[in-house]
């Protein structure tokens, strides 16, 4: 118990290093996943058919073989990335891919009827994508980009095999002066269930506020 | 079927305000087609409606009247034919490079109004009235929302501007579209079954909207069942069915004495529904 409290700060510490990577990864996976679920329903040529390779190949492959790939495969071929930059390129990539498909089911639930009305206006069809398809696929997607979220936040404990100093590494580094695995990694284990019960929270109220003014 | 010698007996009468290029009509449809595989949705449709005219086409589903309103502003590409709403002109068979930004200008010349209304459920009333003005006639946001706020006025729901599409009733819902519609300056308002989905006793709100328009001067096309509002503003009531048009003449002919048997069963139907008169 005393272990526990004194390796607390230590381990907080490097959990900032988890909230880090999974906040700057959703960041970029949310704008490369709408970006991909757009490309795929507008089937934009060239692009769609893109989008799709990397979609089955991100979900098709493990995210352990995906990290390697980027942090000790891509150096290789010249492109030398630290620890860090690497995590984030492998979870963005990954977590991308997942909410592309989300957003491709949100997109496509949008009625119709929408879509025609803001042609008859005479808007564009990227101008009426922008401004009526996408907000409201938001909040289609909203209980679906939480969940991808919390998986990242858990999938972040991957990039501690890459030397990233997060939670998990941590608990390594405490374990290996200590020997005591089964204190360290519960306490680890507790600390990412609070960051995502925390997180959970949060999008319940979220989903909440967006969903105000709809009824369906 | 006769189905093509069904148009050209049933266009003859109307044939003096048909011709192309007269110069006064605001609409002019000509040979229409538009088939989904094997099926002929519309097998051949000239239209014209002159300046400031109302036109209501009547007909059993699956006529082809809705399939027709939207082939008018594209949102259904036809097969075949040509429409010219005022000076814009597009052939189906144009292929320049310019004809998107015609379909664009057709749709900016005519308001459409649908069934179940298509409200923007993100956006507030006033702001669903925006958004053309905003995003297509690129108005600044201060002269938009006077022009939305004005526009609520006229259909009687200046007092819901702020309220959301899921806090008002299908009639206001309705309303608001007509002014989304309205928005736009239009030319042409066409209209797919305005009151079709609202609840009986919210249908006459929306009527007395469009025939303030109509006696304002809008040219219209409605298709509706409402024989009572066929009567008190159309100035022409066109019968298709089978993607034709059967017949067409002045509501009070066709009404009456309607010529083809077809038109007659079709009309004593909806006499007969309650929401028919």
């Amino acid at each position: 118990m005393s272990l526990m409290v004194s390796s607390f700060s230590y381990l907080a510490e490097a959990s900032l290093m988890t909230v880090f990577l999974s906040v700057v990864s959703i960041a970029f996976g949310l704008v490369l996943g709408l970006l991909a679920a757009v490309v795929r329903v507008a089937k934009v040529p060239v692009a769609d058919p893109i989008a799709r390779v990397y979609i089955s190949v991100m979900r098709g492959t493990p995210l352990l073989v995906q990290i390697f790939i980027v942090y000790f495969g891509l150096p290789q071929v010249g492109l030398v990335f630290g620890p860090i930059t690497s995590a984030i390129i492998a979870l963005s990539l990954n977590v991308g891919a997942y909410l592309s498909e989300s957003f491709r089911a949100a997109l496509e639930s949008v009625d119709r009827g929408q879509m025609d009305a803001a042609l008859s206006l005479s808007m564009t069809y990227w101008q009426a994508m922008r401004r009526i398809i996408v907000p409201q696929s938001f909040r289609t997607a909203l209980p679906t980009i939480g969940n991808s979220y919390i998986s990242l936040l858990k999938d972040t404990s991957l990039v501690s095999v890459i030397t990233v100093q997060e939670l998990l590494r941590a608990a390594s580094v405490v374990i290996a002066r200590t020997y005591r695995p089964l204190t360290l990694y519960v306490e680890a284990a507790a600390i990412y269930w609070v960051l995502s019960s925390a997180f959970s929270l949060l999008q319940q109220r979220v989903e909440r506020m967006a969903s105000k003014h709809v009824r369906r | 079927m006769s189905g093509d010698n069904g148009i050209a007996a049933g266009a003859a009468p109307g044939a003096a305000t048909a011709t192309a290029g007269d110069g006064r009509s605001m609409l002019q449809v000509s040979g229409l087609h538009k088939r989904y595989g094997k099926l002929e949705v519309l097998r051949g449709i000239d239209l014209s409606v002159d300046r400031g005219g109302v036109v209501v086409v009547m007909g059993p589903s699956g006529s082809g009247k809705s399939t027709m309103l939207r082939c008018l502003t594209f949102l259904e590409k036809p097969d075949a034919g040509r429409v010219r709403v005022g000076d814009v002109t597009i052939d189906v068979d144009d292929h320049d490079a310019d004809i998107n930004g015609r379909i664009r200008q057709v749709r900016r010349n005519v308001g459409m109004v649908f069934q179940h209304f298509n409200l923007f459920p993100h956006k507030t009333a006033v702001q669903n009235v925006m958004e053309g003005p905003l995003v297509v006639r690129r108005m600044p946001e201060a002269q938009a929302r006077e022009l939305a706020v004005g526009l609520l006025a006229k259909v009687g729901l200046a007092d819901r501007a702020d309220h959301y599409p899921s806090q008002l009733s299908g009639g206001q819902q309705q309303r608001v579209a007509i002014a989304r519609a309205l928005a736009m300056e239009p030319q042409v308002m066409l209209y797919d079954e305005p009151t079709s989905a609202l609840d009986p006793e919210l249908v006459g709100e929306v009527l007395a909207v469009m025939k303030r328009l109509a006696k304002d001067g809008m040219t219209m096309v409605v298709v509706t069942h409402e024989i009572g509002f066929a009567q008190d503003v159309a100035d022409r009531v066109i019968f298709m069915d089978g993607g034709v048009i059967v017949e067409e003449g002045e509501a009070s002919q066709l009404f009456s004495a309607a010529r083809e048997e077809r038109t007659r069963r079709f009309l004593g139907l909806i006499k007969r529904e309650p929401g028919g008169g």
